[in-house]
């Protein structure tokens, strides 16, 4: 990989990365700036290494998805008294580009304690807008399989989310 | 798209900067090439051309002693089969002994359950190994449970193989689930502490991560057969898939030591314990995260050759 190479795919990529990371911290711009520009070195070590990957969005989204889990995982007394009742829908609905930074930590907290496979799921079904159909192309599934495991993965958060959101959360 | 979610130019032109400088920075001190390699692909070339000369002479001898060793094999899968008969036998009278039990209420439900797991777990094994079995007798060479292994005779051994590590897993799952039901309405009431919970939890972790392991593999050994991946790429994934699920399990197990670890903070603060006990869990909690750290990075470097395959 040379650096022109190196360069243009920079150009191309750095937006869609920042905007995704973004999106996940709920517009937090400091978190975000450390995880996409952290992102962006581990990637230059790396395509040092091994070369330029078929997908770089999507390997630097991998990447800067782990981090984002990491630091979440390692918050556990992240404050959910902000958490509103409308969690879910400000979660899985239109609404999640306007969530708020505590909402989002909230969120994302409760997503870091997914397993990788369920908080996948419910991330490219609710917050990349992917189709059943799509998941389970990609993943070499049933659509029924695909729904099964979106029900479980939601059940799942519900029962994490359950104890830290109170009885306003809504949630039954 | 909502404007928070743009990044500042400056931003963008400073880490633009970093990208450039830490590819230089590699570049300076990257790995000299080997300026002896012209001399080591010399002593290659002698060193395959000496063992070719004398294969000629072995080639009889060879052919002798892998008809012997074949012989070895068959025989040695011949004896497992015999005390996995032995096995499953044993465990079905179990079976029947504890159902009996049970119906006269000296045993609980649990026991009957664990009892039907042991049962479909010796005969699972017993057909592994005699699927084991008719591959040797049908290739002459060790069983193969690679993904990229080719079809002995028309027949998917390892596909077959998976499907009876398939039961056992969902067997597992059904009865691990169960219990944890059990526990969490103890938990409720008030009966069983958070510990006994989390850990009934990861229990159930486990169960689940280890049946989404096999019915990842035979996704991964159907889109080999079908075409869909190279040999290449589909050990590659069965590698990354086995990875994924080991982060899973670390995970659980790092969320139980978070708690364990909270736990022992509140009870040296009020003089329970001695602080050198807060001091081991957190060393613990530490391990846990390093060894989470290094399977990530051994992730990524797996999805970089993924993609690069």
């Amino acid at each position: 990989m040379d650096e022109s190479t190196l360069l243009k795919t920079y150009n191309d990529a750095v937006r869609p990365l920042y905007e995704y990371v973004s999106r996940r911290c709920g517009s937090d711009r400091g978190l975000a700036e450390d995880v996409t520009q952290e992102t962006w070195l581990r990637a230059v070590v790396a395509w040092k290494k091994s070369g330029l990957p078929d997908k770089p969005v999507a390997w630097l989204k991998t990447v800067a998805r782990n981090l984002l889990l990491n630091y979440y995982r390692k918050a556990p007394h992240i404050s959910l008294e902000a958490l509103p009742a409308d969690w879910e829908q400000r979660l899985l609905g239109d609404g999640a580009d306007g969530r708020s930074p505590d909402e989002a930590a909230a969120v994302a907290w409760g997503l870091a304690r997914l397993k990788p496979a369920q908080s996948k799921l419910i991330e490219a079904y609710h917050l990349e807008g992917m189709k059943v159909g799509e998941i389970a192309a990609e993943l070499g599934l049933s659509e029924r399989a695909v729904e099964g495991r979106l029900r479980r993965a939601r059940l799942k958060l519900r029962k994490i989310m359950k104890p830290l959101v109170g009885s306003s959360g809504g949630l039954s | 798209m909502n404007e928070h979610n743009e990044p500042r130019p400056e931003f963008v032109s400073n880490l633009e900067w970093q990208v450039r400088t830490s590819f230089h920075r590699h570049e300076r001190f990257a790995e000299p090439v080997n300026a002896n390699l012209g001399g080591k692909m010399k002593i290659g070339v002698l060193v395959l051309a000496s063992a070719l000369m004398g294969a000629g002479g072995v080639v009889v001898k060879d052919g002798v002693q892998e008809a012997r060793a074949q012989e070895v094999l068959i025989a040695r899968i011949n004896a497992e089969v015999r005390m996995a008969e032995l096995e499953a036998e044993f465990v079905q009278n179990r079976l029947m002994e504890t159902e009996s039990q049970f119906e006269a209420g000296v045993v609980t439900r649990d026991a009957l359950e664990s009892a039907r797991v042991a049962a479909t777990e010796a005969e699972q094994n017993l057909q592994r190994l005699r699927l084991d079995l008719e591959e040797v007798q049908l290739s002459g060479k060790e069983p193969r449970n690679d993904m990229s292994a080719p079809l002995v005779d028309g027949r998917d051994f390892v596909l077959e193989r998976l499907g009876a590590e398939e039961a056992i897993a969902s067997a597992w799952v059904a009865l691990v689930s169960q219990q944890v039901d059990r526990v969490q309405e103890l938990h409720e009431v008030g009966m069983i502490d958070d510990a006994d919970l989390t850990e009934g939890l990861l229990a159930l972790d486990e169960a689940e991560a280890q049946l989404e392991s096999v019915q990842a593999r035979m996704v991964l050994r159907r889109r080999f057969l079908d075409g869909a991946l190279t040999a290449q790429e589909a050990d590659l994934a069965l590698e990354r898939a086995e990875v994924e699920a080991e982060i899973e399990l670390l995970r659980g197990n790092l969320d139980a030591a978070l708690l364990h670890y909270q736990g022992l903070e509140e009870r040296v603060q009020i003089g329970a314990i001695h602080p050198s006990e807060l001091e081991r869990a957190r060393l613990e909690l530490q391990r846990l995260e390093t060894e989470l750290e290094f399977l990530q990075i051994k992730l990524s470097t797996l999805m970089g050759e993924l993609s690069d395959s």
